[in-house]
């Protein structure tokens, strides 16, 4: 039996409104399998998108009290600094058991302050959930991010010169006492710059090639001019940005006591190294490492 | 089946041939033998990829190397250039290129030891490298210059060996100071303990950060250098890690030392030395 023109063509049309479907497999043709299979695909792609969920409640305590995560123990820690502190002043001011306690009170209070303003940080976060796949999710995430670092900073500087425990050591030690205490902090800075000293000068020693003569020189004026550093944020990035203190320092010594004490060649090769610690205190200051 | 037949067929007109001449001349079978022997024993073995990727590697970091010990190398040349003022061009010039022929050796071993060279490359570049350079450098100036000249720089490089010493004696005990709040008494029984004992084997906690229930230790230090020296309530407090040093202490302060140069900025190479 021959189609009829008319019916080849009936033919031709229902083909070409079918091959599509068929093609492209058209919910109707689809079995009970492919559901699953569909179904499978729409949970990968929601556990994708849960993936970039993020429960900031579960973050905080990994991110505010590093390196441990745990509150608890920073805390204490945080605690056994400054009881070490009135102990050191203890050794060297010999308190009085009411000073020592008065001491002792304020350091308490200090971290109590630091734990009421951590939680404060944490209420506001508390039950917030971000989707990082979102711009707005982003903003809030970065925002995060800059409080998490501002309670580690205010865990490091409980006991630092805003707290109560400074501001009580003027009140309570008498003059003598005073005295004392003020040459040991004086002695302690020192120390604190003389090992940043150290640091750089070690690698200028090798880069320079300086005699014991020029490096000893160059010691002296870099410690003639004690720099205000925050030596424990410092050395939480154990021994990276010393060198580049120590260089800073120097670009704040008279160049021209330097330029006296070493030849022209070690003069452009220190001149490069100086520009290299300018370069990096804007840095170190925005870290609150640098203080000047 | 042609084919094979007619193959099967040469390879029999072969052995045949071959056993012929061997029984024709003795001698000469014995002499190939020996060379076949020698042939198979003087030829490479199969050369393993991993072997050649290696090789490769130990190549182009050899060259980082190169350039961090240039630094080295520029710094020395200064310091002799400081001690002994003028020098023969001809002497200047040989010295610097023994001083470049260490930097190479130096920058080799350096990525031999990087690359698991085995034993050998370890214990060879467990030395530390900046010695290396000065080392050879006093020597070249012993031998073309004179060696009260070379006596000059290696009590110049035994002083700065000391200050760097001194450098991380410091270091530590301002870790240390950091954590347990020293007075400044104690920070110098701290160090005159530490000095008394030195080893340098003491540095490497300074490398990285190393925490035990979220408190900085320093692995590798004695405890009775710094213990005795510590009030009751520091005493509970600092966590003693005496071996925390552990294997490879040497090439783990090799790395220091290197890393150190990281940030470091070279001077210019001198031409007085080259040309």
């Amino acid at each position: 039996m021959k189609a009829s023109g008319s019916g080849k063509t009936c033919r031709s049309v229902v083909l070409a409104l079918l091959l599509p479907g068929l093609v492209c497999g058209g919910p109707w043709l689809r079995g009970e399998d492919d559901t699953v299979v569909d179904a499978a695909a729409r949970r990968a792609n929601d556990q994708s998108q849960q993936s970039q969920q993020v429960m900031l409640d579960q973050q905080m305590n990994g991110m505010f009290f590093q390196p441990s995560g745990n509150e608890e123990q920073a805390v204490q820690q945080c605690l056994g600094r400054l009881l070490l502190e009135v102990s050191a002043l203890d050794e060297v001011c010999q308190l009085s058991d009411g000073q020592r306690l008065k001491f002792e009170t304020a350091a308490r209070l200090d971290v109590a302050q630091a734990i009421d303003d951590i939680d404060a940080v944490r209420r506001r976060y508390a039950g917030q959930t971000i989707n990082l796949q979102d711009p707005a999710g982003q903003q809030a995430w970065q925002r995060f991010l800059q409080e998490a670092q501002a309670v580690q900073a205010r865990l490091q500087d409980v006991g630092g010169g805003k707290s109560l425990m400074t501001k009580v050591i003027a009140g309570v030690l008498d003059d003598v006492q005073q005295v004392a205490w003020r040459r040991e902090s004086e002695r302690r800075r020192l120390y604190q710059w003389q090992s940043v000293v150290d640091a750089g000068m070690a690698q200028l020693d090798l880069t320079l090639g300086l005699t014991s003569a020029q490096h000893d020189a160059m010691c002296a004026l870099l410690m003639e001019k004690p720099l205000r550093i925050n030596h424990a944020k410092l050395s939480l990035h154990g021994n990276h940005f010393a060198p580049y203190v120590c260089k800073y320092g120097l670009s704040l010594v008279d160049w021209a006591k330097l330029e006296a004490m070493l030849s022209k060649r070690q003069q452009k090769t220190l001149r490069e190294s100086i520009g290299q610690g300018k370069g990096m205190a804007m840095h170190l200051k925005q870290q609150q490492i640098l203080f000047e | 089946m042609t084919v094979i037949d007619r193959g099967r067929g040469a390879w029999l007109k072969t052995v045949v041939a071959v056993v012929g001449t061997l029984a024709a001349s003795p001698e000469l079978a014995t002499s190939r033998a020996e060379e076949a022997v020698a042939k198979t024993n003087d030829a490479p073995p199969a050369e393993d990829p991993a072997e050649v990727q290696r090789r490769q590697q130990i190549k182009q970091q050899a060259t980082h190397w190169e350039q961090q010990l240039t630094k080295l190398l520029y710094g020395d040349l200064e310091l002799i250039r400081s001690v002994t003022g003028d020098i023969p061009r001809d002497a200047r010039k040989a010295i610097a290129r023994d001083g470049e022929k260490a930097v190479k050796q130096g920058a080799l071993q350096l990525a031999e030891l990087q690359f698991g060279g085995g034993k050998r490359a370890k214990e060879k570049a467990s030395g530390d490298p900046t010695e290396l350079i000065s080392t050879a450098l006093a020597k070249s100036l012993a031998e073309h210059v004179g060696s009260p000249q070379a006596a000059a720089f290696t009590s110049q490089i035994a002083e700065r060996s000391e200050r760097r010493q001194t450098a991380a004696v410091h270091a530590i005990v301002a870790v240390l100071d950091g954590e347990l709040f020293l007075t400044a008494a104690q920070r110098e029984q701290i160090e005159r303990s530490l000095v008394g004992k030195w080893s340098d084997a003491m540095t490497v906690g300074l490398e990285g950060m190393h925490f035990v229930d979220g408190r900085r230790v320093l692995p590798g230090l004695p405890a009775d250098c710094i213990s005795p020296h510590l009030t009751e309530s520091q005493r509970k407090l600092f966590t003693v890690q005496e071996n925390g040093a552990g294997n490879g202490t040497a090439q783990r302060q090799t790395w220091m030392r290197m890393n150190a140069l990281n940030s470091a900025q070279s001077a210019a190479r001198d031409p007085w030395w080259f040309e």
